[in-house]
């Protein structure tokens, strides 16, 4: 009972994180047919804004990485993606690409390729402790936030104007340009949409390892990318659950491998995302029923 | 001065060249009728005016104001709105939320709540489904909601691309006879159509459309005249494609 309880907890904090990367992903290519590889970069260069600034006040470190990365967001959109924005999607794949390399190597450039130890909010780290249970107040924490920001995006994008408008772009950018529904804007909102969603993983990732290292975001966007395919590509539902989904298994193979398999859980993960898709190639959240896109 | 002016229009896809100097002009409250067979560069034509797809050479001006260069989403706040092909509706959002989206344009908050209840009274299908997703709606219902939608942002035009697509007979006439109730309140409309016999009572003038290229224009009775419009239709060169 106790390990159980420990593992959906861990299970749900890790799908969390997964879950928000793939929804930062997974909101540009619903816009813009771009996979973006750099949103891990964008959630690295948060965990690195977040050492550079600490200063001892944690909360205004806080606010200065979210509004870089979002800045950060931007900016690459605007000088990157949108000249490619009508380009085929190899090319759209591939400046994704160079955009991702080139951020990861500049912050080898300024901190070096070596990990980084920081600790960040250590308070986060001592667990809620009931009875014989152990609950990492991180963990907790964690699932909490996501689901505020979940909640609010969803309501964001059902209930406002220029939300329906940002949904509306997502399953026809021309007919949504044709009502009046201003690209730039739409694309811009969505960059900056992910940006806050990497600042706040990166606030995570930090916390729970308490390394840096400039490749720290290269698996997580990979992670993030197989989550929405799982979802099925396009519907940010999917692709949340699709993150939930990789928790899970990643913290199901990490309880039940055995200790010297452990090092190959992602490859045991990877193996279980093929093994999906063969299955179901249009993602496993996109039957008949579940076609909702947001 | 037209409304409308088209001049000299050219579009191409790669080597295709779908529009070969196309000039095409409408004055204000007229309804002009596009006939054209198959792949003749009916829908090429709408989505060049709009701005949806780039002109390779020639211009459009609307109302005396040249349009070249700027985005649909511009062009539509020129006043011109577009009622696509298809319809393409936002078949996973709501009834309401299509017929919102097309007030995108507009600031005035009561005015577009005043034409929402407006278009639902115009057609009470709307009302009845309006949380239900528009694809769930009848062809017919679909191409409503697509001429309402095109409605709520207050065009002074309307550019409709084969409004008849896949519908009954007694739909089309339906669709049709809105089209006329709106043009008699004065609304500017251009439709294009492959059926001529669906334009040929309601235009007051027509063009012709083949390969690209205006094949003839005039008034509607042209298109009953049997051997020119078969002349028209079929005559000598291959359909978009470089002679
Ligand atoms: N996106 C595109 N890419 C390449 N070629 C295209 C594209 N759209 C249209 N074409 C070609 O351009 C020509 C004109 O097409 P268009 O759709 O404008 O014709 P249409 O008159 O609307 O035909 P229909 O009656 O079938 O709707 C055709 O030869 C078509 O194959
Ligand atoms: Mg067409």
């Amino acid at each position: 009972m106790t390990t159980a309880i420990q593992v959906i907890v861990d299970a749900l904090s890790v799908g969390s994180l997964y879950a928000l990367t793939a929804l930062g992903i997974g909101l540009i290519f619903g816009i813009m047919r771009l996979i973006n590889f750099a949103h891990g970069e964008f959630v690295m260069i948060g965990a690195y804004m977040l050492m550079a600034i600490v200063a001892q006040y944690e909360p205004l470190a806080i606010i200065v990485a979210m509004v870089l990365v979002v800045v950060l967001a931007l900016f690459s959109e605007r000088i990157a993606f949108r000249p490619v924005r009508n380009a085929s999607p190899t090319t759209m794949l591939v400046t994704s690409f160079a955009v991702s390399y080139f951020l990861q190597y500049l912050f080898v450039m300024i901190y070096g390729a070596r990990p980084k130890g920081f600790e960040f909010l250590a308070g986060l780290a001592e667990p809620f402790v009931i009875g014989t249970i152990r609950i990492p107040k991180l963990n907790v924490a964690i699932v909490a936030v996501t689901i505020v920001l979940l909640a609010g995006l969803a309501l964001f994008l059902t209930r406002s104007r220029f939300g329906v408008q940002m949904r509306a772009a997502a399953l026809n950018f021309r007919m949504a340009r044709l009502l009046g529904v201003r690209a730039d804007r739409v694309i811009a909102v969505a960059f900056a949409l992910s940006g806050i969603l990497a600042g706040v993983t990166a606030i995570f990732i930090t916390v729970q390892g308490g390394t840096l290292s400039p490749g720290m975001g290269v698996q997580l966007a990979l992670i993030g990318f197989v989550a929405t395919i799982i979802g099925g590509m396009g519907s940010l539902i999917g692709a949340v659950l699709g993150g939930y989904f990789i928790g899970v298994v990643t913290v199901l193979l990490q309880f039940g491998l055995p200790l010297e398999m452990r090092p190959y859980r992602e490859a045991f993960v990877f193996a279980a995302v093929i093994l999906v898709l063969l299955a179901r190639p249009q993602g496993l959240f996109r039957g008949a029923e579940a076609r909702e896109r947001v | 001065m037209s409304l409308l002016a088209v001049d000299d229009l050219a579009v191409r896809y790669g080597p295709i060249a779908a529009l070969r100097g196309v000039s095409v002009a409408v004055e204000e409250g007229e309804f002009v009728g596009v006939v054209g067979p198959n792949g003749a560069g009916k829908s090429t034509l709408l989505f060049a005016i709009t701005g949806a797809v780039r002109a390779e050479a020639g211009s459009v001006s609307f109302d005396g104001q040249a349009l070249s260069g700027l985005a649909p989403e511009d062009i539509v706040r020129r006043g011109m709105a577009l009622v696509p092909e298809g319809r393409e509706l936002f078949g996973e959002l709501t009834v309401e939320e299509n017929l919102r989206l097309g007030a995108t344009i507009r600031r005035d908050r009561g005015g577009v709540e005043a034409d929402v209840r407006a278009q639902m009274e115009a057609f009470p299908i709307l009302a009845e489904r309006r949380r239900a997703r528009a694809e769930k709606l009848s062809g017919g219902e679909q191409q409503m909601l697509a001429v309402a939608r095109a409605l709520m942002g207050r065009p002074r035009m309307l550019l409709l691309d084969e409004p008849s697509l896949g519908l009954a007979p007694l739909i089309t006439r339906q669709v049709y006879e809105t089209l006329t109730g709106l043009n008699r309140e004065g609304m500017t409309i251009l439709v294009v159509e492959q059926n001529p016999a669906r334009i040929i009572d309601v235009a007051r003038r027509v063009y012709v459309l083949r390969s690209g290229r205006i094949a003839r224009s005039g008034p509607p009775d042209i298109l009953s005249r049997r051997e020119e419009l078969d002349e028209a239709y079929f005559g000598f060169d291959e359909h978009g494609r470089d002679a």
